[in-house]
């Protein structure tokens, strides 16, 4: 029977796309690290060149704030799987993904810059204050909303399981089960207001130190400006990660266009994205409860 | 689906935990009394480049921005991390036997700048003078690997005769190996990020402290 080889099959195009976003490669791991301790040497002595009044000290300050969101998201975190088990699960357009993948890194700085001038200027906030509030309130709120995309796979790889099974004892010609044309329907806003605040929520500790330097030195624009490119940083791992996860969907289902097997497939696996991302956010959310 | 469950669970992000954000060049020299028993440890972490201009611009010193500190702001500076929280082990681990030997907070401490990174120095005393009849293992990590530390800078021993320390360095592989298998192994459902075993352990390398048999 077809379907007990293609799910297998899918599985193993998702495990390539998820171990590395799960950051599973020793190698990797390692030099991300090397990278990052490098990298984050090199910002301090570009901020003070910055403040001495140096030519091109922003342009090299926005050069190693880009590498350091790089290094950072080539390591673990939470945006890879999230982005990566949604392309599995949903079908979503490549380019859809990616924008989907930049606008959460985008609005991931924005939070750290809210938090640290909302905390500097509102509330008075030490730096210690501002990372407690990140890690005790805006991290479980991000794994939250991961888990309500999670939750939200889950229920619909579930509800066309079961619609799939209704139509073929039914055996009748009309499509009452979803299609993978309905599947093509566009990933609605709502997914995508879940996806990037389920990223964005939880601010980057590298993106606090930054900010907090570059206000304390009155030099707060570059740091703005650091932080936005350290996003754009991380977005080409998390692009890297919608693209491989896309295609390893495509490529898994490019076969099976309209067939009885599809429908029994594409809920198949949004129901294993979804079982996959409910459990990182457990896991995520369990030190909170 | 069910046989494919293992395989997903395997899937699981690392807890932003296993990433650090604070890298700490160490140097330990180990005191020995004269009868080779160990009594005092003197523990040295030179901070990262970003992380001591975030201390020095959160202290308010080096308003000339050199990276360089007048005797006064390296006053203002002292002790900025020796005001250890309940529940702090200060980061230096002492075993011998594979038991945990316990020591004193930081006595006396001072603070440095050398090209730009702020460098500390403390002592800490042993509970009671330790005998060397089997080596003593030290290791320097922080448990929730938030900041990393590499014994880059030497171990020392200062009195007693016949005694040496070796480094052994981490063996990195291992470390991301064991912490895969933590992570995605069977018991990764115990673990969050606060309740996370070994971690910082397995990123740590290992100072035995070791006298000549005789001596």
């Amino acid at each position: 029977m077809r379907l007990g080889i293609l799910i297998p099959l899918a599985l193993a195009l998702a495990v390539t796309a998820l171990v590395w976003a799960a950051g599973g490669f020793d190698a990797l791991a390692r030099w991300a690290a090397q990278g990052q301790r490098e990298v984050q040497s090199d910002m301090a002595g570009a901020i003070r060149a910055l403040k001495a009044g140096e030519a091109g000290a922003l342009a090299g300050l926005m050069t190693l704030a880009f590498a350091y969101g790089f290094f950072h998201a080539a390591g673990p975190g939470h945006g890879k799987a999230l982005i990566g088990g949604y392309g599995l699960g949903r079908r979503v357009s490549a380019l859809r993904l990616s924008i989907i993948a930049l606008a959460s890194s985008l609005a991931q700085a924005l939070t750290a810059i809210a938090l640290v001038y909302g905390g500097v200027f509102l509330l008075d906030w030490s730096r210690e204050r501002m990372e407690g509030v990140a890690e005790r309130w805006l991290a479980p709120a991000s794994y939250a909303a991961i888990a309500a995309i999670g939750l939200w796979l889950f229920w619909r790889g579930l509800t066309g399981l079961r619609r799939g099974d209704a139509h073929d004892h039914a055996g009748c010609g009309h499509a009452h089960g979803p299609s993978p044309d309905d599947m093509a329907g566009v990933a609605s806003v709502r997914d995508a207001a879940l996806l990037i605040g389920g990223v964005a929520l939880r601010p980057c500790t590298g993106a606090l130190f930054l900010l907090v330097i570059c206000w304390r030195l009155g030099v707060d624009m570059a740091g703005i400006l650091g932080t936005l490119a350290m996003a754009l940083g991380t977005a080409t791992v998390t692009i890297a990660v919608a693209l491989l996860a896309t295609t390893a969907r495509e490529g898994a289902l490019a076969g099976l266009a309209g067939g009885a097997t599809a429908r029994r497939v594409l809920p198949a696996l949004e129901l294993a994205a979804g079982a996959l991302i409910l459990a990182a956010a457990a896991t995520l959310l369990a030190p909170f409860v | 689906m069910i046989r494919a469950l293992p395989l997903l669970t395997a899937l699981l992000p690392m807890p932003a935990a296993a990433h650090p954000h604070v890298f700490i060049d160490t140097g330990l020299t180990l005191v020995l009394d004269a009868e080779n028993r160990l009594t005092e440890i003197r523990v040295t972490w030179a901070y990262d480049e970003l992380y001591s201009l975030l201390v020095m611009e959160e202290y308010g010193v080096d308003d000339d921005y050199d990276g360089a500190l007048r005797p006064e702001e390296l006053a203002v500076l002292d002790g900025f991390d020796m005001q250890w929280i309940e529940g702090f082990e200060g980061d230096t681990y002492l075993a011998k036997n594979g038991a945990a030997l316990s020591l004193t907070g930081p006595l006396a401490h001072e603070t440095s700048v050398e090209n730009g990174r702020v460098v500390t120095t403390h002592t800490r005393r042993l509970a009671a003078p330790v005998a060397l009849t089997s080596a003593v293992s030290v290791k320097a990590y922080d448990p929730t690997y938030y900041t990393a530390y590499t014994v880059s800078r030497g171990a020392s021993v200062e009195g007693g005769t016949g005694c040496a320390a070796t480094i052994t360095p981490a063996d990195l592989d291992a470390a991301y190996t064991m912490l895969e298998e933590l992570l995605y192994g069977p018991r990764s459902a115990e673990f969050g990020e606060e309740n996370f075993p070994e971690v910082g352990e397995a990123f740590a390398d290992e100072v035995r402290l070791a006298c000549v048999s005789g001596s």
